[in-house]
């Protein structure tokens, strides 16, 4: 299978001032078609820090120290490059953790997709942009469409905000979704809904999906692999299973030990 | 809040709050119905409609529910911080409904509550020290059991975090805190609302332990409140199940999720993240 996105070594750290901190250090990941990989770790361990740097979204401070990000093969980050703007949007989508913070207040959602469409999609037409808007809420399991799409993000609940956050991010037919943290504000029944729709895209669009996420146990639901971080460093990777049943390093011990028993 | 409350208290007698009887519930709850009403619509919303809920000293109670059940609303009217609403309230064998103000304010060191967000709960612009000596000032006699120094080693506190603000606190660490402060009072009473929402998960494991201790050590009551079931199933003796407002289904943990009689009981335990990884354990 084709890798579409590949980190290799990166190593990133912020300027501050009076010492440079390590935020990513030698990270190595990959993510094919059709496959979802997990990041999790505990606050500050790096997972955010790794997922948006692969969109260029770091703050002015942080510089990349060393290694790579590739997207289907070509280099988008290394030290003292950043082609980050090229496919941001277009290649590769991003759902953030708060939709009601994501989203525009003053705009309806279909003001929303019609603006990533024409940003996206050069030379695009009115009657294809409503086409698309459509079809890309039917993908995300909203049946009531019209309404939606002249709803403010305000008149939606949660989960409703939290899947036109998605449809905005797969409507470029990008090859990439990055999804941080996008349940963590979710009740778990709806959490459970977005997970399912995540999979049914990932298996439709063939497209990859690296899940960054605190929860462990949602990761092993929903995630093909898993990338353990602490520290800025992934301290361990592998199929979902084999990270949570012989998980090899004494951190990722100690963080499932720390989840409350069940049974 | 408290100031709402007291204005709409009735009439206080001057009486004193006779000393409750061993066998009286921490809590005993009996039809409670809490309505908010829309100023401009006058619409009338049922936050919280006719449930009954007892606890006795020394036991641990949850309420689980999802974002708008009213499990919040029902904790804060149920210890008369804030909320009112009709159905009868016994606190500490006090109806709620019929004591007077200053009976009010002698009950309210009993309970004491801990809150999701902790660096929301304590004042940016005190030390940690600076808030135990407020708390200390209130209630002179019942804070004296214990120094600060001690009082911060029970909850595994080093005595230098009393010269810190709270923004020089992990959530952790200003949870600790918290709960630090609701101990010092020795209440009946712990409500602990979503304790540990916001804290990562081996930070979760340690406040939820603490809790646990702070509750043993006093005999307190604990009411949680949370909308994760493994936080409840491994802290509490009993849960009550809400959903719009109405308790659907409660009873001792293990039978509750061991075999869920209500459907939507059922699909909060389907829905909760990590059913592969059990599945194989």
């Amino acid at each position: 299978m084709t890798e579409l996105l590949t980190i290799s070594g990166l190593s990133i750290s912020a300027r501050l001032a009076d010492c440079d901190l390590r935020l990513l250090d030698d990270v190595d990941l990959a993510v094919r078609r059709g496959q979802i990989v997990g990041v999790v770790g505990e606050s500050g361990s790096g997972k955010t820090t790794l997922a948006r740097s692969v969109v260029g979204l770091l703050e002015k401070n942080v510089r990349v120290d060393g290694g790579s990000i590739s997207l289907a093969g070509e280099q988008v980050v290394a030290p003292g490059v950043d082609l980050t703007a090229g496919v941001r949007g277009g290649q590769v989508g991003m759902v953030f953790q708060d939709a009601s913070r994501s989203l525009n207040p003053l705009m309806k959602v279909r003001a929303h997709l019609a603006e990533v469409l024409h940003r996206h999609v050069p030379g695009i037409d009115k009657d294809e942009v409503r086409r698309r808007s459509v079809e890309v809420l039917e993908q995300m399991r909203i049946t009531d469409t019209a309404r939606v799409l002249d709803s403010y993000p305000h008149q939606l609940s949660g989960g409703l905000r939290q899947r036109v956050a998605i449809g905005l991010a797969v409507v470029t037919r990008p090859s990439l979704v990055i999804a941080d943290e996008c349940t963590t504000a979710l009740d778990v029944t709806t959490q459970t809904k977005v997970v399912e729709l995540f999979r049914t895209l990932v298996d439709e669009l063939g497209i990859g999906l690296l899940f960054v996420t605190h929860d462990l146990m949602l990761a092993s639901d929903l995630c093909d692999e898993i990338a353990v971080m602490s520290s800025g460093r992934v301290v361990e990777q592998g199929t979902a299973l084999h990270v949570l049943e012989s998980p090899e390093q004494d951190y990722t011990r100690r963080l499932l030990a720390a989840i409350p028993a069940w049974n | 809040m408290s100031e709402i409350l007291e204005t709409e208290v009735s009439a206080d007698h001057g009486r004193r709050l006779r000393a409750p009887e061993e066998s009286t519930p921490v809590l005993d709850v009996d039809d409670l119905v809490v309505e908010h009403r829309n100023r401009t619509t006058g619409e009338v919303f049922r936050a919280v409609d006719g449930v009954s809920l007892r606890i006795d000293a020394g036991e641990s109670v949850a309420v689980v529910g999802e974002s708008g059940s009213g499990k919040t609303t029902l904790a804060m009217a149920a210890t008369g911080l804030g909320v009112r609403g009709s159905g009868d309230i016994q606190l500490l064998g006090h109806s709620l409904a019929s004591i007077g103000r200053r009976q009010l304010r002698e009950l309210r060191p009993e309970v004491q509550v801990v809150f999701q967000d902790p660096h929301g709960s304590l004042d940016p612009r005190q030390s940690v020290r600076s808030g135990l000596r407020e708390l200390r000032g209130l209630q002179r006699e019942r804070t004296s059991w214990i120094d600060d120094d001690g009082l911060l080693d029970r909850v595994r506190l080093t005595p230098d975090m009393l010269d810190r603000y709270p923004h020089q606190l992990s959530g952790g660490q200003a949870q600790r805190v918290c709960i630090a402060r609701a101990l010092l009072m020795r209440p009946r009473l712990i409500v602990a609302d979503e304790p540990t929402s916001g804290l990562d998960v081996s930070v979760q494991a340690d406040v939820l332990k603490l809790l646990q201790e702070t509750q043993a050590s006093t005999g307190a009551a604990l009411l949680m409140i949370s909308h994760d079931l493994a936080v409840v199933r491994s802290v509490c003796d009993s849960v009550h199940v809400m959903f719009r407002g109405k308790v659907v289904e409660s009873g001792p943990c293990e039978t509750v999720f061991k075999n869920p009689t209500n459907e939507y009981t059922r699909e909060l335990l389907d829905a909760m993240p990590g059913a592969r990884w059990r599945a194989r354990r």
